[in-house]
């Protein structure tokens, strides 16, 4: 779940519960034993598949030098960027040449995309307000930086942040699944990944990501799947600027928090270089991909469905003792209470407002029905969509009908009979309906949103929530089975570090 | 055609069918779904059978070495991360034959609406679909069908009313297949998918990545 979909208050570290770590990871399951042999743990480090730096050991680290954002070795028509180099504002013209009017002026660090080139200058797309514009700048102050987000209210805009120098070290130095907290990308399957794999082995985190001190960049370790029990490794290169917030260039605008520990921040980003940018790893994964990728380790998927309540416990137990990362995801939706809220005589209008348990939830379109307890009127559903914001109510005898799924409004809900087809009494009619957001407020828990196993507390489960806040309450077995519905489990490689 | 092994009827219950193999038919009727086949078989549907999700996929195919068959089949009304009809994540071999996929939905852990492939997910073995239908199925990408990572997938005939994902590795070819949508495809830095377009029609076309573009190949 996309925290900002959600409206959650300003992210904060807050993480609950105790953290449990399982002893030494199991070799055995791992992918590509020869493949990933000879990856870190070789003397001789395999050529990088991405063109960036290996991982040989005994490096010497460089002094640190000037530390240039990273900048394409080849420009091309639709890469996506920064124009970063000036430190306060970058000034785009209308001409290839130079001069005349700007075309518009950005904050140093706003992202782009090339359009054309011509010798030393390029043409770019960049955001400014409320709308795209494109203009020429020179070609040297375009940096390679992964896509930023689309923005919600307009796909055509990317969100509007800016790329920001991280200044220091930031690699894991004692990861914990706590230090992980997700922002604006829709990639908790990601970051609930990472911490997952933080809290079976520390090592197997610490031993993906090595720092640059001369060039100020980090390369990062994941594996690529090539066939069954093959996968590769892959490095990829990222500096230290990440996508922040305009208003205040400390704070993350993804994975981090503004003077936190900031290593799942330089994971996401390479992952995001690798996969093609922010936007896309915002689509959306799965944590069975994600935990192989950073594991090297195939994950293995158990559907809660399949446990009965004794047996959660005692699963959890074993894959925790077995050194397993634990990931799981819990289900879109829940369905309502039945309730009565239509007011109105006859056939109509009459016109209701569903209550719901917390502020955040919505109706999930194309799950609203609508029945007569005593059977006069005849039954009546939606037929909205995911993103929908209203819908139509059809059904016999309906002459309209009308829903608004994430309004609080008196008439949420409206419908019209034809003449003597409507309910005796308005309160006649029930409504139920599955409804998202907030699925137990006691024990927080988010609806299609992946949590990072922490550990058996007494005889309940202590989930961490990617975001960083808003963390769980332990649940009990029968909870975890009432609202979890994917469940992967993935062995880290033995540690190479002792985190 | 192979004789039914074993024939349930709707309501009843697949799983002690399913585990021994052979040919299960489905008699008339809605079959609650929601599967994880982890033995070889072949699961027909008769005139009228339903296979319906209750929760993840309808129908999963996680192991390796598996030989899957699926007949004649409506596969409906299933929701998960990927694939919300039908998921192969193994390396097996899955073919869907004569089925009709409708309804389904693949919602990703992240916010987004959707995952890859309301319909039908594929990143590992081999898959094969003929002479099917999709329907209705709904992603954020890939709405019918989405493949990615090393599966190999082909598609020969019958027709699509929605999108078509490939990602990272995946081998697909769509041979005389009529897709309403588009085809949308995408590499990543270190590889890119192969597509074949051998006839048939794509009505929503290729959007195929600017940057991390597939290799797409359209045979005569």
């Amino acid at each position: 779940m996309l925290q900002r979909q959600l409206q959650a208050p300003a992210r904060s570290r807050k993480g609950g519960g105790d953290s449990a770590t399982g002893p030494g990871p199991d070799r055995q399951s791992r992918l590509g034993n020869s493949a990933v042999q000879s990856g870190l743990g070789a003397k001789k480090a395999p050529e990088p598949e991405s063109g960036a730096n290996s991982f040989p050991d005994g490096e010497e680290l460089q002094e640190a030098g000037a530390q240039q954002p990273m900048r394409p070795t080849k420009l091309k028509v639709g890469a996506s960027g920064a124009l970063i180099g000036t430190g306060t504002t970058v000034k785009l013209t209308k001409t290839a040449e130079g001069g005349g009017r700007a075309a518009a002026e950005v904050p140093d660090g706003s992202a782009a995309e090339i359009r054309s080139v011509s010798g030393a200058r390029i043409k770019v797309r960049v955001r400014t307000g409320e709308k795209n514009v494109d203009g020429w700048v020179d070609a040297a102050v375009f940096s390679d930086q992964p896509a930023l987000t689309r923005d919600e209210d307009d796909e055509k805009l990317t969100d509007d942040y800016v790329y920001s120098k991280l200044e220091g070290d930031h690699s894991p130095v004692n990861p914990k699944g706590k230090d992980t907290a997700q922002g604006a990308a829709g990639n908790c399957f990601l970051i609930a990944s990472m911490a997952a794999v933080a809290n079976a082995s520390p090592s197997a985190i610490k031993d993906m990501v090595k720092y640059d001190k001369g060039k100020g960049t980090y390369t990062v370790r994941f594996y690529e799947e090539q066939g069954r029990g093959a996968a590769k490794p892959v490095y990829i290169e990222v500096d230290g600027y990440l996508p922040t917030e305009k208003t205040n260039r400390k704070d993350p605008s993804y994975a981090g928090d503004e003077g936190g520990v900031m290593w799942s921040a330089i994971i996401e980003k390479a992952y995001a270089k690798w996969k093609g940018g922010y936007d896309v790893i915002g689509e959306g994964g799965t944590g069975e991909q994600a935990m192989a990728e950073i594991t090297g380790s195939r994950s293995v998927d158990k559907r809660p469905s399949s446990l009965k309540e004794a047996e959660v416990i005692p699963f959890f137990q074993q894959a925790q003792k077995d050194g397993k990362a634990i990931y799981a995801g819990v289900k879109d939706g829940m369905k309502s209470e039945t309730q009565t809220p239509f007011t109105g005589t006859g056939d109509g209008p009459l016109t209701g407002k569903v209550t719901h348990t917390h502020r955040w939830n919505e109706i999930n379109p194309g799950t609203v029905e609508v029945t007569d307890k005593k059977g006069k009127a005849g039954d009546v559903h939606d037929s909205g969509e995911h993103g929908d914001k209203t819908g139509k109510l059809s059904g016999t005898g309906l002459k309209s009908g009308l829903v608004n799924y994430k309004g609080d409004a008196k008439d949420q809900l409206q419908l019209a009979y034809t003449k003597g087809a409507g309910p005796a009494q308005a309160s006649d009619l029930e409504v139920t309906f599955e409804y998202e957001g907030v699925l137990d407020v006691n024990k927080t828990i988010i609806a299609n949103h992946a949590y990072a196993f922490e550990g058996v507390v007494g005889k309940e489960l202590q989930f961490y929530n990617p975001w960083g806040t808003y963390q769980p309450k332990p649940i009990t077995p029968a909870e975890f089975l009432t609202y979890f519905d994917s469940l992967t489990t993935n062995t880290p490689p033995a540690a190479k570090t002792q985190a | 055609m192979a004789e039914c092994t074993a024939r349930v009827e709707a309501g009843q219950p697949l799983a002690a069918a399913l585990a021994g193999g052979g040919v299960v038919c489905l008699g008339p009727g809605v079959h609650a779904g929601s599967l994880l086949l982890e033995a070889s078989v072949t699961l027909r549907g008769e005139a009228g059978a339903v296979l319906e999700g209750a929760g993840g996929s309808v129908v999963s195919v996680e192991g390796d070495d598996l030989v899957v068959r699926i007949e004649s089949l409506t596969v409906r009304g299933g929701s998960a991360e990927a694939g919300g009809a039908v998921s192969l994540t193994g390396y097996s071999a899955l073919a869907l034959v004569g089925c009709t996929i409708e309804g389904n939905t693949a919602r990703s852990r992240g916010g987004a609406p959707g995952g890859g492939g309301g319909g039908v997910y594929a990143s590992r073995g081999t898959l094969s679909v003929e002479g099917s239908t999709f329907r209705a199925n709904r992603a954020t990408v890939g709405s019918d069908l989405f493949v990615t990572g090393v599966a190999e997938v082909t598609v020969v005939g019958g027709h699509l009313g929605g999108d078509v994902a490939a990602r990272e590795g995946a081998k697909l070819v769509l041979d005389g297949v009529t897709v309403d949508g588009h085809l949308d495809a995408r590499g990543t830095t270190t590889r890119a998918p192969v597509v074949q377009l051998k006839g048939g029609r794509l009505r929503g076309g290729v959007k195929n990545d600017a940057s991390l573009p597939a290799r797409v190949e359209i045979v005569k």
